[in-house]
């Protein structure tokens, strides 16, 4: 177990955190029934670090990020033939829960990891080929439809990068691309925090739930 | 509970806007009742979004929570002056005041505290009398209950124009005007329902006029800019403002509340689909 001292914890919320992180409190009005799994994981995980006082930090690609899903959502929503009042009111309620979570607990911050980008992006060629990377570009072949590829996207290198910059202790996200815990760990000195094993980093913290 | 906290809380947001105004205004305003109609404007033509009503009681719109807080609190102080046989207290921003206004500044955007300074400037040479009865004349005369159907009408002829705009976005693959456009159609949508509701219930005649004003003026600006919402931030302003008051006046819901009870199934299920892949 390890022992901290509250506030000095540093951890990078990444997009798809924040996103997940929203999810919940749409779908808890919208489909309590269709809580995505790896969204009610991350949000309890969020809602504990923010218990014990990490200082959570993010970027401004981050928020560029949120504002380009949130433009995409609305745009497949129109096309699906939602009313606009409807798709309207289902963007503010996610962007007030956004707002709400980064005014309160996230500092924003204006970093360019450019410089580390080709370490990063240098590392994630390297693992192109290692079944693990191909099994998550399968699963969101299959999700999404089309080929995909088993980097993780361009942007999102750049805000793993951006992390590096801070420098952050945890790294947050649900992007299965990250799932190569170890391996960041020894090349970047980085813990990844997802869905995946959030669970078990918190026995390991001795949070409760 | 909502009138309770309403009751009794203290706004930073309010307190923080008292302490503005006499800042903007030289550090002193003639008179309590100038100092609260200046704050109901600043609502009302700032569209300042205020998480509580600044409401209206028999002597106009007033509220009275921060202004004591700040006296009690030493951030603003009064000096009573008699000019020939009448008193009258003159507001006085304290050294604390102005330290407070600081520390709490973060509250508002840049843009927010130019508004609210064009509208402190404008009215800063009306005196006390002659500003109360502007914002009786403009508040509780201008709009009646039958005008409601005029703006709902209004808001039918605009919203095709405003549809058919973003249909061309959506076509165009045009995101960035997509959401400018969504937010038009879905807030006029929207504030037609609300203006349904407050035809068949009793609405406090200020808090109507507010409304109406705010609705008149969004439509005269939607007009001169083609019904688009590009460029437009007064517009997306206004749709806010009429939103946030007509929440916290109890008006209407915000459509921001979490109510989806108005969402059939099918939707419901197309929605999750769309989220699942983000």
């Amino acid at each position: 177990m390890h022992s901290r001292s509250a506030g000095d914890t540093l951890a990078f919320v990444e997009t798809s955190a924040i996103i997940n992180y929203a999810k919940v409190d749409v779908y808890s009005s919208l489909y309590p029934q269709r809580i995505p799994n790896r969204a009610a994981i991350i949000r309890n995980f969020l809602q504990h670090a923010i218990r014990n006082q990490w200082k959570l930090k993010t970027s401004k690609k981050v928020i560029g990020q949120l504002a380009f899903h949130r433009d995409m959502i609305e745009k497949e929503l129109l096309m699906k033939k939602i009313p606009p009042a409807k798709v309207l009111k289902l963007v503010e309620v996610a962007t007030k829960a956004i707002r709400g979570f980064l005014e309160k607990n996230v500092e924003t911050k204006d970093v360019d990891g450019s410089d580390l980008f080709v370490k990063v992006n240098g590392f994630f060629e390297r693992y192109k080929e290692d079944q693990r990377m191909l099994d998550v570009a399968d699963m969101k072949e299959e999700k999404k439809g089309g080929i995909t590829s088993s980097l993780p996207e361009q942007s999102d290198m750049r805000i793993f990068a951006d992390a590096l910059m801070i420098p952050s202790e945890y790294f947050i996200t649900t992007d299965n691309h990250f799932c190569l815990e170890a391996e960041l760990k020894a090349e970047f000195n980085i813990v990844i925090i997802s869905h995946l094993n959030a669970n078990r980093k918190m026995e390991d913290f001795g949070w409760d739930g | 509970m909502a009138v309770e906290r309403e009751l009794f809380s203290v706004s930073d947001k309010i307190l923080y806007m008292l302490l503005f105004i006499l800042d903007k205004s030289g550090g002193r305003v003639e008179g309590k009742t100038k100092l609260m109609k200046l704050l109901f404007l600043l609502e009302t033509e700032g569209k300042m979004r205020f998480d509580f009503p600044i409401r209206q009681y028999h002597y106009g719109p007033y509220r009275d929570n921060e202004y004591n807080y700040a006296l009690s609190s030493g951030l603003l102080q009064e000096e009573r002056e008699k000019i020939l046989d009448y008193s009258c207290i003159d507001v006085m921003l304290t050294g604390s005041g102005a330290k407070k206004i600081k520390e709490l500044e973060r509250l508002f955007s840049d843009r927010e505290l130019r508004k609210a300074e064009e509208v402190i400037k404008k009215y800063a040479d009306f005196s006390s009398t002659r500003l109360k009865e502007y914002v009786y004349k403009k508040y509780l005369d201008e709009f009646k209950d039958t005008d409601i159907d005029r703006f709902q009408h209004a808001i039918s002829d605009i919203l095709p124009i405003a549809q058919r705009k973003l249909e061309y976005a959506i076509n165009e693959n045009d995101r960035k005007t997509v959401h400018k456009q969504l937010k038009l159609v879905g807030y006029l949508e929207h504030f037609n329902k609300m203006l349904d509701g407050m035809a068949q219930k009793s609405i406090d005649k200020t808090e109507r006029s507010v409304i109406l004003n705010a609705t008149n003026e969004l439509i005269e600006l939607l007009k001169s800019r083609n019904f688009s919402m590009e460029d437009n931030p007064d517009s997306e302003e206004i749709c806010d403002f009429i939103d946030n008051y007509a929440d916290v006046h109890g008006i209407g819901k915000s459509i921001a509340n979490s109510d989806f009870s108005g969402f059939t199934e099918e939707e419901k299920r197309c929605i999750a689909e769309v989220l699942e892949t983000h």
